[in-house]
């Protein structure tokens, strides 16, 4: 993956009306691994969406390489549930190229010729070989997910981003997750939503931390400190505090669109 | 009685399964509407199974039986004659119906399905004049999904006839019509009901709406669509087995004729046909389903 800068000037976020980001600046270098963290509602996959080009921000604007991000510039490995259940895990993988497709290759490949080299390999570096012409609600959980980190690699993105891409697995598989996924980025821009904050200090370089739709914390993954996690991760003692963290994003619920299950 | 023991006493019938206020008040206007309607359909049990209605059925089964299986009953003089050439023009008429209506439902129920025309990942960041152009594009085809189905396939039939003349098309065209009409709703309503991130991450992969649509969002509720397609086209069948009735065509013909001449025998012939015929087409439902879904 060729080196890229991505630029999050003053990016702001509203559903039906509620804040769900607030003012979000981040400048993220081409060879940075940042991991994403912060407690449930907190904005991080409106963020990651908003990257992905799903989404435009009310307010602000997201570059990649001094360019407006376009939806299709960067693969997105979703969570597992965002699969087709009822296809199998090759063909799931084949609909991430199609972005790369002539329109009526995209409509008939999938179905008809699932599975090109790429997706082939993508599914072996996922160690799910043996289960490529199984229906997705025949797989585990933590194979789900592996189909959809599957699908993000063959995608030809400018970024990787992924979306919780170790839920439901177990310590080894989250690391071979993570190692698929690192070769992927190839030293170029890598944004993964995490949940397992260990995870994130130790194997990414910087960490973006969200609450209530602000970024509270940016810090260099060393650098985090427990008592920094602590005021991310319990409400009361962030929220309550001295005041320093209060605005309107910080008072609202925040909901997701009406059709954002 | 202390005052504690009155006030808990309706949480204790209740728990001892007895109806509360509301269960009751519901079950009151439930008897009521039966209570009306079997008034405005006049039922009549006594009639039923009174001696003059006993009498008529035993008529009919005596004089309906044995069947009629003669050969020209059953086959006819030319190739499009007889009862058995009924039976198969029945069964055309329910597949190119189906045909039809699936064709006609396609289109039209992707217009009357949110997702594909004002809500949902396609259209966050779409102007607003986009969205009303989807709104109104939605709700003029749930209107005329609403319509094509609120005709009755046998009005429909009558209309065809009188246009394109008596025949098995004509029947063939007013299912397909009807059947366009309830298959686009209940299509409409499944796309409705998907999951609108697995769209969206197919979405984001750069590839057009279409494509979204095709690998995103149909697929969730591709087996549901099968599924209930099949069950349809049962349905139309036993719609096609009395559109003869109005001269477009199949069994129906054999039926009413029957009726008309009080001819029992051929009657009962008819009868067990169609019987047949519903059932074999049910069996045959209920694999593909199985195997298709």
């Amino acid at each position: 993956m060729t080196a890229h800068t991505l630029e999050v000037s003053g990016v702001s976020k509203q559903f039906g009306g509620q804040t769900v980001l607030e003012d979000i600046s981040a400048s993220i270098d081409a060879t940075e691994r940042v991991a994403i963290i912060g407690p449930s509602g907190a904005g991080k996959t409106t963020f990651l969406r908003l990257i992905a080009g799903a989404i435009e921000p009310d307010a602000g604007s997201i570059t990649l390489n001094g360019e407006p991000i376009r939806r299709g510039e960067v693969a997105v490995a979703y969570q597992g549930d965002a699969l087709v259940r009822s296809r199998t895990a090759l063909q799931n993988v084949s609909a991430g190229e199609l972005g790369a497709n002539s329109w009526w290759e995209g409509l008939l490949d999938p179905i008809f010729r699932p599975g090109s080299q790429k997706a082939h390999e993508a599914l072996a570096a996922v160690g799910l070989e043996d289960h490529k012409h199984e229906r997705v609600d025949e797989l585990s959980a933590g194979e789900r997910g592996r189909v959809a980190v599957a699908r993000a690699l063959v995608q030809s993105g400018k970024a990787l981003l992924a979306d919780e891409p170790t839920a439901n697995l177990d310590r080894t598989t989250q690391e071979q997750v993570l190692d698929v996924l690192e070769a992927t980025a190839e030293g170029g821009l890598y944004l993964v939503v995490l949940h397992d904050v260990s995870i994130a200090k130790e194997r990414f370089d910087r960490i973006l931390g969200f609450r209530k739709g602000e970024l509270r914390m940016d810090s260099p993954a060393a650098a985090v400190s427990e008592s920094e996690l602590k005021s991310l991760f319990q409400a009361r003692t962030a929220d309550s505090g001295s005041g320093t963290h209060t605005s309107a994003a910080a008072n609202t619920t925040q909901t997701p669109p009406p059709w954002y299950v | 009685m202390s005052k504690d023991t009155v006030s808990e006493r309706p949480e204790t019938l209740e728990r001892a399964g007895v109806l509360s206020k509301s269960q009751l008040s519901v079950l009151l206007v439930f008897v009521l509407l039966v209570a009306v309607s079997a008034w405005i359909v006049q039922v009549d049990l006594v009639a039923l199974i009174g001696d003059q209605s006993r009498e008529q059925m035993w008529r009919f089964i005596a004089e309906g039986l044995p069947p009629d299986t003669s050969e020209t009953y059953l086959l006819g003089r030319t190739l499009r004659d007889g009862l058995l050439w009924a039976v198969v023009e029945t069964l055309a008429i329910s597949v190119v119906g189906t045909v039809i209506g699936v064709g006609l439902a396609i289109p039209m129920a992707l217009a009357a399905t949110a997702p594909v025309t004002y809500n949902g990942p396609f259209f966050e960041t779409a102007s607003r004049r986009r969205v009303l152009a989807g709104k109104g594009l939605h709700k003029t085809a749930r209107f005329v999904l609403s319509f094509l189905r609120s005709v009755p396939g046998l009005v429909w039939g009558f209309l065809f006839v009188t246009a394109i003349g008596l025949g098995p098309f004509a029947g063939a065209l007013a299912l397909g019509i009807h059947n366009a009409g309830v298959l686009g709703k209940l299509y409409a309503d499944f796309l409705e009901d998907s999951n609108p991130v697995v769209t969206e991450s197919v979405w984001t992969t750069g590839c057009s709406k279409l494509e979204a649509i095709a690998h995103g969002l149909v697929p969730q509720k591709s087996a549901t669509i099968v599924s209930y397609t099949l069950y349809r086209w049962e349905c139309v069948l036993r719609s096609a087995t009395i559109l003869g009735f109005v001269g477009a065509g199949g069994i129906g013909y054999y039926l009413v004729i029957s009726i008309q001449r009080l001819q029992y025998q051929k009657l009962v012939t008819a009868i067990v046909a169609v019987f047949v015929l519903v059932v074999l087409t049910d069996a045959t439902s209920s694999r593909l389903r199985s195997r298709l879904t």
